[in-house]
């Protein structure tokens, strides 16, 4: 429903906050905060435990009379340094001076960089378990891979199976993505020395370039070549070195809550090809051999030039309409009149082409027009808008898209200036953002064409719809 | 009783209804909203700077249960795996809303982008000047402003002209006000949309 279903202002702050007023929680307050109290304990005396389990190895060690003592500077200990010549004890390395820099999330991301495989100075591994990979377009393959622990480490660190991930990478950028800004919970866990972690799942031939999660689709990698490096969280809180036999002090964050290291774990890359989906190029009736009306010659379009916003306002000349061009075309049936002061609806549809599968960027809650007079723009309700869903048009499919339109004059950048168009004579055009995200074309064969989309996830063409001009008149 | 553990207490008996309609209002769920200020209260106190300061404590889960609603589809995949440890089994997950009145409002905030309802809830429920949900949300002043007049728009075809208290939501080009823009406006059906196409 995309009309108003009520007449005059309507108080948002106070129906908000009426809302909010009216909300009674389902359950009792005592409960929640004994299970809060609950977590939030076992969460602490998890952290506690830690510490105090890795302070029961120091004194093990020096009570061992092992060579290891311990004091509170961080010092270097990877690599390991040759034994001391020295036939006197020295107190043996066993911290570290600094984590490496992190590889943060923006380094994960789309259109960043390919990622270098990081190294044992994380004090963990990551390796994928398969020599290459190979998917069909469309399809996922289960990836296996491991973290492995350095067997001079033990180390407590946030879960890195919550997050577990990957990138993939085309010419020296990553051009698909899980990665996402995140600040949820994900249990500490205690990983002992040697621990191998398998981090197995599924990789999809899908290009998540989508960092904010925003859009419910995304497109799908083209069929090529690419380098695949499964990532994982590694967010260390604490850990402990083991030299000549004997553990290190525990390391922990000096404030107990920023971690010793915020970053990723990141695979040596390992190539990754994505096979063109078979089905997608296997004529659907080779029997058939007439060719289908309206149907392309091969499996991409060229799109025209495209008006731009600028174009489409006030005092620029009537924009030029739309055609099969763009795989879909905005009709108006009916010319109108409206009298001045007055409104009245509009019929218009979207109907997508018979022979084209389009998914745009959703914006079928807008609605816009622009009125020309004399073969210039007088009013125009475009505004400059932006959305994050999607939307599929099926071949041949008709989407309403009834427009109230009205005498009032906007010209100031989509909205009313408060003026009214005078009586006269007028046409009128209906507009649509047209933002493609992907389209297929259906072949003279009757077959489909793949899904064509561009390998960064931006959109194949960016432009607006504009239906032919219709008649209208302010009486 | 630790002194976190009184803040707790506190934080719950006198807020956490409010904190439950204020996620509410993001969710449009009560349940999604419970467990939203649920986790939200267990990542405040499970540290230790916020969770001695009342005021600060409740500033705090304020912006975690923003941020697990913004962050909302992992936040709901990791809250999954721990929410029997940390939220009760309860009643039936109610899907319903709990306010009959505005069903109307609830179902228009529904077709809302997350950071679209987010912007909403920040400025005309929470009161935040657009410099204050920006910052909130890590987002520039005209993103803002563009979410609100897209979000505006959406809400208007829904339930007719908006009033609210607002500021100027106009974005222009060059960052200059547009031609004719005026001053605060109070019928948001008609502010104005410049942003990034």
């Amino acid at each position: 429903m995309n009309r108003p279903t009520s007449r005059g202002p309507f108080d948002l702050d106070d129906a908000l906050r009426a809302i909010a007023d009216q909300v009674v929680p389902a359950r009792d307050d005592d409960d929640s905060a004994d299970r809060v109290r609950s977590g939030v304990r076992h969460a602490r005396r998890r952290r506690a435990a830690l510490a105090g389990a890795a302070a029961v190895l120091v004194v093990v060690a020096v009570g061992a009379g092992a060579s290891a003592v311990l004091g509170d500077d961080p010092r270097p200990v990877l690599p390991a340094p040759a034994p001391s010549p020295d036939p006197t004890p020295t107190p043996t390395p066993t911290s570290r001076a600094a984590f490496p820099a992190p590889v943060t999330t923006d380094a994960l991301l789309c259109r960043a960089p390919a990622p270098a495989a990081t190294g044992t100075d994380l004090l963990a591994t990551l390796t994928i378990d398969v020599p290459e990979v190979s998917v069909e377009s469309l399809r996922r393959v289960d990836v296996a891979a491991h973290l492995t622990v350095d067997d001079a480490a033990r180390v407590e660190v946030l879960d890195p199976l919550a997050d577990a991930g990957y990138v993939i990478t085309q010419d020296g950028v990553v051009v698909s993505s899980t990665m996402a800004y995140d600040d949820a919970v994900a249990s500490p866990v205690d990983l002992a020395e040697g621990a191998v972690v398998d981090i197995g799942g599924p990789v999809g031939s899908f290009a998540l370039c989508d960092p904010e999660r925003v859009a419910s689709h995304s497109p799908s990698l083209l069929p090529g070549d690419y380098e695949l490096a499964v990532v994982v969280p590694w967010v260390v809180s604490s850990y402990a070195l083991e030299r000549d036999g004997a553990w290190g002090a525990p390391v922990t964050a000096p404030d107990g809550d920023t971690p010793l290291h915020d970053g990723w774990l990141v695979s040596p890359a390992v190539p990754l090809t994505i096979e063109p989906d078979p089905g997608a190029q296997t004529p659907a009736a080779p029997e058939a051999p007439d060719a289908v009306p309206g149907a392309f010659p091969g499996p991409t379009t060229t799109f025209p030039a495209a008006p731009s916003y600028e174009d489409l306002q006030c005092g620029m000349p009537a924009p030029a309409p739309t055609g099969d061009e763009l795989l879909a075309r905005l009709e108006v049936p009916a010319s109108g009149g409206v009298a001045t002061g007055g409104e009245t609806t509009l019929p218009a549809r979207l109907v997508g082409l018979p022979t084209a599968r389009t998914e745009t960027v959703d914006f079928r809650w807008l609605r816009a027009y622009v009125v020309v007079r004399d073969g210039v723009i007088v009013s125009s309700t475009v505004p400059a808008t932006d959305s994050y869903d999607r939307a599929v048009l099926e071949p041949g499919a008709t989407l309403p898209l009834d427009h109230v339109v009205t005498t009032a004059e906007s010209c100031e950048w989509g909205t009313s200036s408060g003026a009214i168009l005078p009586p006269g004579r007028y046409t009128l055009q209906v507009v649509h953002p047209w933002m493609l995200a992907s389209y297929s074309l259906q072949q003279e064969d009757g077959s489909w064409g793949p899904e064509n989309v561009t390998p960064d996830g931006a959109t194949v063409y960016s432009g607006w719809l504009v239906s032919a001009p219709v008649p209208w008149t302010i009486s | 009783m630790a002194r976190w553990e009184d803040v707790l207490d506190e934080l719950v008996r006198t807020r956490r209804r409010a904190l439950v309609g204020y996620a509410y209002l993001l969710t449009g769920n009560v349940t999604e909203a419970e467990d939203l200020v649920q986790e939200a209260l267990f990542r405040t106190f499970r540290r230790g700077r916020a969770a001695t300061d009342f005021t600060l404590a409740e500033s705090y889960v304020r912006r975690a249960v923003l941020t697990g609603f913004v962050d909302g589809t992992r936040r709901r995949r990791r809250w999954e795996g721990v929410r029997h440890l940390l939220a009760p089994p309860g009643p039936p997950a109610r899907v319903e809303p709990a306010v009959d009145a505005h069903v109307d409002v609830v179902e228009a905030l529904a077709v809302l982008a997350p950071r679209e309802r987010a912007c909403v809830v920040l400025r005309y429920y929470c009161d935040l000047t657009v410099r204050d949900v920006a910052d909130r949300l890590s987002l520039s002043e005209g993103t803002v402003k563009r979410y609100l007049s897209d979000a505006n728009h959406k809400l208007a075809a829904r339930l007719g002209p908006l009033r609210a208290a607002d500021d100027d939501l106009t974005v222009t080009p060059s960052g200059t006000p547009a031609p004719g823009a005026q001053g605060p406006s109070t019928d948001l059906s008609t502010t104005v949309q410049r942003g990034a196409r």
